[in-house]
């Protein structure tokens, strides 16, 4: 009969057995492999050049884009759909009669596969028959074919359907941590002649904090590893200009060929998320502990 | 009508505004690709795009989808038949697996427990393209390219950290007294687990098996390296491939996506009311 402290382990062995093999040992694999020069067609037949390429990483002008192009999607997607999402969450906490409806219909593009979205958009913004040239041109607008083609507004596009993809996740959350505030506060401040803003920045927003942390955690990582979009919508351009990490990974991987190189990328992106993670669940596991009691 | 009164009355008007142009902007591509799918190239290329096809309305689209062969030489169907059989056993092992470790670390106060739930997490957050290369190496050493136990395998090591995230925090909400009382009965602890607690916890395991099937059932990027030919290929990767060079045949991709994205929005209405407890591994919940 294994003992109170031995059996805890028991149920996650198997747990830990598969992520092992599957996760840690890849991340080892990649950490040595990220030390070779290597190509597809040459497995086996691997080159040692220690840290080279991680030293070629420093002056790779593309990397250096890719990594400018994905904070900068990241930050700008987040701060959208949390501004928004907060707005809307605000608003969507009144009695509304329906609510139950709306709330269903929002659930769909949550369900939604990234490359659905992308392949979507894709149609959807095609400048010869796509519906946005045909609800511009109603409005009167007849130079929209430039948006995808164009580096300074293709970023943005991405970014915009970023936020329409995840802007009713962000905004069903909220909800539910506006929901779930205790009255009190509020009719305290109501009684000491708050303003409505006054109440919204010093008594929702401090409550709240746990909750727009978990947003802000999850939309994060996510956005940080965006590839499908990019992908299906640009393939990193025009120009190089909506290149993500993870688009430069495969790109440089399976398309340029030089596997060594994208492994060392892949090494140096992982050790940044597992370092931002680190910190954030610090903060959030905090958090979370507050919340539960 | 006092002031405060038509104060309320107008934020409300506004609310009912704000949230049906919402629900409008979120649907209209979606709407799209569903009545696109229903289209003749005619209609697609001359037609009004939003209005839907009534009467010229045409299945062909989806018994492209469902009978005849695509680009490849091979039936669309068989490409949803590896989805699902890669979704399927997906979500049997994660289930299992995830469900067990969850119960350690829910029901056991022992050294390294928050150590752990804390590294199941930083999987989490692991972007699949970071260690994308390694694991399509250690795939292709044991010789499982293009096989869907391999598909199977990385899915439900990658899915498992959710699943454990997740029915941690619904087994916390179960009383342990309940366990205790039939262990006092003469039940062991697996026992007890099986027979007293997964039965309470049925809506937790639906709800997080739901979201599993999300993450399986929508997943690219590992499908997209680990399988090159339509044996275990799965339907995320032929569209993202057809739209590359079948540009001209809208109809019949809108048709596959429609397949995709209406399985996975009927699963998600079933799981409203753990909804935000999913979305965001058992952190908030309504």
């Amino acid at each position: 009969m294994p003992d109170a402290r031995t059996t805890p382990w028991l149920f996650m062995t198997p747990s830990i057995v598969l992520l092992l093999a599957v996760v840690g040992y890849p991340v080892l694999l990649g950490f040595k492999l990220s030390l070779y020069d290597w190509q597809l067609a040459t497995i086996g037949q691997e080159r040692y050049v220690g840290l080279a390429n991680y030293i070629e990483l420093i002056d790779n002008e593309r990397l250096w884009g890719s990594i400018e192009f994905t904070l900068f999607y990241a930050l700008a997607a987040v701060c959208i759909e949390i501004v928004l999402g907060t707005a809307l969450a605000l608003l969507l906490n009144q009695p509304i009669r329906g609510m139950r409806f709306f709330n269903t219909l929002l659930l769909a593009p949550i369900a939604l596969s990234p490359v659905a979205v992308g392949v979507t958009w894709k149609f959807f913004l095609n400048a010869d028959y796509g519906t946005m040239t045909f609800l511009l041109q109603e409005f009167g607008i007849a130079d929209y074919q430039t948006w995808l083609v164009q580096k300074s507004a293709a970023p943005w596009v991405l970014i915009g359907i970023d936020a329409w993809w995840s802007l009713p996740f962000v905004t069903v959350i909220l909800l539910a941590g506006l929901k779930s505030l205790p009255p009190e506060p509020f009719e305290a401040a109501q009684i000491d002649g708050a303003r409505s803003w006054q109440s919204f920045f010093y008594i929702t927003l401090p409550l709240l904090r746990p909750v727009y942390l978990v947003v802000l955690v999850i939309r994060v990582m996510d956005a940080l590893r965006v590839h499908e979009l990019v992908f299906v919508l640009t393939q990193g351009g025009p120009g190089r200009s909506t290149s993500s990490l993870s688009f430069l990974i495969w790109q440089t991987g399976f398309k340029l060929r030089e596997m060594g190189n994208a492994t060392a990328i892949g090494m140096a992106f992982l050790v940044f998320i597992v370092l931002l993670t680190a910190v954030l669940t610090k903060l959030l596991d905090r958090q979370i502990s507050e919340v539960r009691n | 009508m006092s002031a405060a009164r038509f104060k309320k009355m107008l934020a409300l008007a506004l609310a009912y505004l704000v949230i049906v142009a919402f629900c409008v902007v979120e649907m209209l591509p979606i709407y799209w690709v569903v009545i696109t799918s229903f289209k003749t190239n005619l209609e697609i290329f001359g037609g009004h795009p939003l209005m839907p096809p009534f009467s010229k309305a045409t299945l062909d689209n989806y018994a492209y989808v469902f009978k005849e062969t695509g680009t490849s030489g091979v039936a669309v169907a068989s490409y949803l038949k590896n989805s699902l059989i890669v979704t399927t056993c997906t979500i049997a092992i994660t289930m299992v697996v995830g469900t067990l470790a969850a119960y350690g670390l829910a029901r056991f106060r022992m050294r390294g427990r928050s150590l752990m739930a804390m590294l199941f997490l930083v999987v989490r957050m692991v972007p699949a393209m970071a260690v994308g290369i390694p694991v399509y190496h250690m795939v292709r050493s044991l010789e499982l390219l293009n096989t869907h136990f391999a598909l199977i395998l990385v899915y439900s090591a990658f899915l498992t950290p959710f699943v454990i995230w997740m029915m941690r925090g619904f087994l916390m909400d179960i009383p342990a007294e309940l366990e205790d009382s039939a262990r006092i009965d003469g039940c062991n602890r697996l026992q007890a687990f099986w027979h007293v607690t997964v039965p309470m916890a049925a809506p937790g395991l639906m709800a997080t098996a739901t979201f599993t099937f999300l993450g399986a059932w929508n997943e690219y990027i590992f499908a997209s390296l680990l399988t090159s030919t339509p044996d275990a290929q799965t339907t995320t990767v032929l569209i993202a491939g057809q739209i590359s060079f079948d540009q001209v045949y809208w109809g019949r991709i809108a048709a596959i996506a429609t397949v995709l994205i209406v399985p996975a929005v009927v699963f998600i209405r079933f799981m409203q009311r753990y909804l935000i407890q999913g979305l965001t591994m058992g952190a908030v919940k309504e």
